[in-house]
């Protein structure tokens, strides 16, 4: 190509003014949604919810983060609460927020505690609500967040495996196993880390054999052998030549990752578990000419009572957490908002997905 | 490789800073706009693509995994809003009135000369790679077309470029 061709496509330009209005609209848009919020923020400030400790009164204290609104209160004194939303399993929710108030201990008073009249107890206030994600899609209650049932090669997805005991007499059980990409992500202010635990099986994770590209700052191994399919890194078991291992996979029982270092291209992040069976599950999941119910079912029973709670830690020292349930949902691949490719799988397909729901 | 005030910036948007993001984009909005002016061929809308690249960069900034891919995050959502304004036009191309810009369109008229004699599907192409300096798979990733498709266009439009030029 001639270079003047080129010098064309490469010469400075000048960017016409009305690129640069319209660019200076959008900037002062951002600019009076963000002041909207932080006056909105200051108002709910004046409703704070309180997680006090006291020495005689039960803590009946509930938690405001990401769509739940509660209110409560304690102690003489104090602001006349706010009507609020009530949020389901409230019972659970106080229970989980007096470990909260036992944490309160050692905490500094925050402003909003100065500002009323409250008793000599130490506090800790919930501010600054985070918003999490999987996959990019906003987790709420009641909106469950489906994954694609094929294994990318980008890793995402979930992973199935079954084992069938031996027949044979003094034969072992049989088992059955799964591994889901989870690719979380936390955001709100404030945000120091953020840490997630799992309550069955362990989080898997397929990070680099480097420990200075690992994103992973802390985190407490899972004690035990659990075997599953492995989702990432891009080792390729059936390959024939040997492959320079770059990944190395490990198990937690929970981790924290830094809030400016959530993720990383070469690192995946699953839940698995392994689980015996003895025969119940694997017919479910794989019996030739079963159907996508009785699929479901197998699913759903391997997952059952998985429970992921994420925990932002703030600047100042408080917390929150928000816990994400895993279940298998059948749906079509439009409701689960596949995109809709020429040749690719029909938008009214059925299938069972794989879904994370905030609880 | 990012500069170290620019991954800051990014850091700084990412915690909601309205005026990092704001010099974040500044930064950026001459590359920006010599995209959208290869897919749509007017300022106008150039702009009107800006500004909703803009607001929607702000919106999901968050989702932005790795910080060194910024400028090619912000590129890709720009084309996808240049497509929606053009899918959304009304307008009835004049050829003729192609001939001569309109008064608003009275910037960069070589390098919009240039833009004209070719394809859109050229275009965008041409501008990534020799403008913004792309690299094919970069290209490739951004527009969502196989390399080897790239590497087809970019030679198409080097001949058409140099047949309009009379070379």
């Amino acid at each position: 190509m001639e270079d003047r061709n080129i010098r064309i496509f490469q010469s400075d330009i000048e960017v016409p003014p009305v690129v640069l209005e319209k660019a200076d609209a959008a900037f002062a848009q951002i600019k009076r949604e963000q002041m909207k919020e932080a006056s909105m923020k200051k108002t709910e400030k004046k409703k704070t919810v309180w997680i006090v400790r006291t020495a005689a009164a039960a803590a009946a204290c509930l938690v405001v983060f990401g769509g739940i609104g509660m209110s409560g209160w304690l102690g003489k004194g104090q602001e006349d609460p706010e009507p609020a939303q009530m949020a389901e399993g409230d019972a659970a929710m106080a229970e989980k927020d007096v470990a909260m108030a036992e944490r309160a201990d050692g905490m500094e008073e925050t402003e909003a505690a100065k500002d009323t009249a409250a008793p000599a107890a130490e506090t800790s206030v919930q501010k600054n609500p985070f918003v999490l994600t999987a996959h990019a899609e906003e987790l709420a209650p009641g909106k469950p967040v489906p994954l694609n049932p094929q294994v990318s090669n980008a890793g995402q997805g979930w992973v199935l495996d079954g084992i069938e005991g031996s027949s044979e007499e003094g034969g072992g059980e049989g088992s059955v196993s799964f591994c889901i990409n989870t690719d979380f992500f936390c955001q709100g202010d404030d945000i120091e880390r953020v840490g997630y635990s799992i309550n069955k099986g362990a989080f898997q994770v397929v990070q680099p054999i480097n420990p200075d590209e690992r994103i992973l700052v802390e985190g407490t191994p899972y004690e035990g052998e659990l075997k599953a399919g492995i989702i990432g890194g891009g080792y390729d078991e059936a390959a024939e030549e040997e492959q320079p291992q770059l990944y190395e996979t490990a198990l937690y029982q929970s981790f924290v990752l830094d809030y400016d270092r959530q993720s990383a291209e070469n690192t995946w992040i699953n839940v698995c578990n392994n689980l015996p069976d003895d025969g119940t599950i694997l017919e479910l999941i794989w019996a030739e000419n079963g159907s996508l119910e009785q699929a479901n079912e197998g699913i759903n029973r391997m997952l059952e009572g998985t429970v992921i709670t994420c925990t932002a830690y703030y600047t100042d020292g408080s917390t929150a957490s928000v816990e994400i349930g895993v279940s298998c949902r059948m749906m079509t691949y439009a409701e689960a908002g596949e995109p809709q490719e020429e040749g690719g799988i029909p938008g009214d397909t059925e299938s069972n997905f794989i879904v994370f729901e905030m609880r | 490789m990012q500069k170290k005030e620019t991954k800051d910036l990014i850091r700084k948007a990412k915690r909601r800073d309205a005026d990092a993001f704001s010099e974040l984009i500044q930064i950026y909005v001459k590359d920006l706009y010599r995209v959208a002016v290869a897919i749509l061929l007017n300022d106008e809308d150039a702009a009107d693509a800006i500004q909703d690249t803009i607001l929607t960069c702000w919106e999901k900034l968050n989702m932005l995994r790795e910080d060194r891919y910024f400028k090619s995050w912000v590129t890709r959502i720009l084309i996808n809003k240049c497509y929606d304004i053009r899918k959304k036009s009304l307008r009835i191309v004049n050829l003729d009135a192609c001939a001569e810009p309109a008064a608003e369109d009275e910037y960069n008229l070589e390098f919009k000369e240039a833009l004209e004699s070719l394809d859109e599907k050229y275009r965008s192409v041409m501008v990534l790679f020799y403008s913004e300096g792309y690299h094919i798979d970069e290209i490739s990733a951004i527009l969502s077309i196989p390399e080897s498709t790239i590497k087809t266009r970019l030679k198409r439009g080097r001949e058409k470029l140099a047949r309009y030029y009379g070379e």
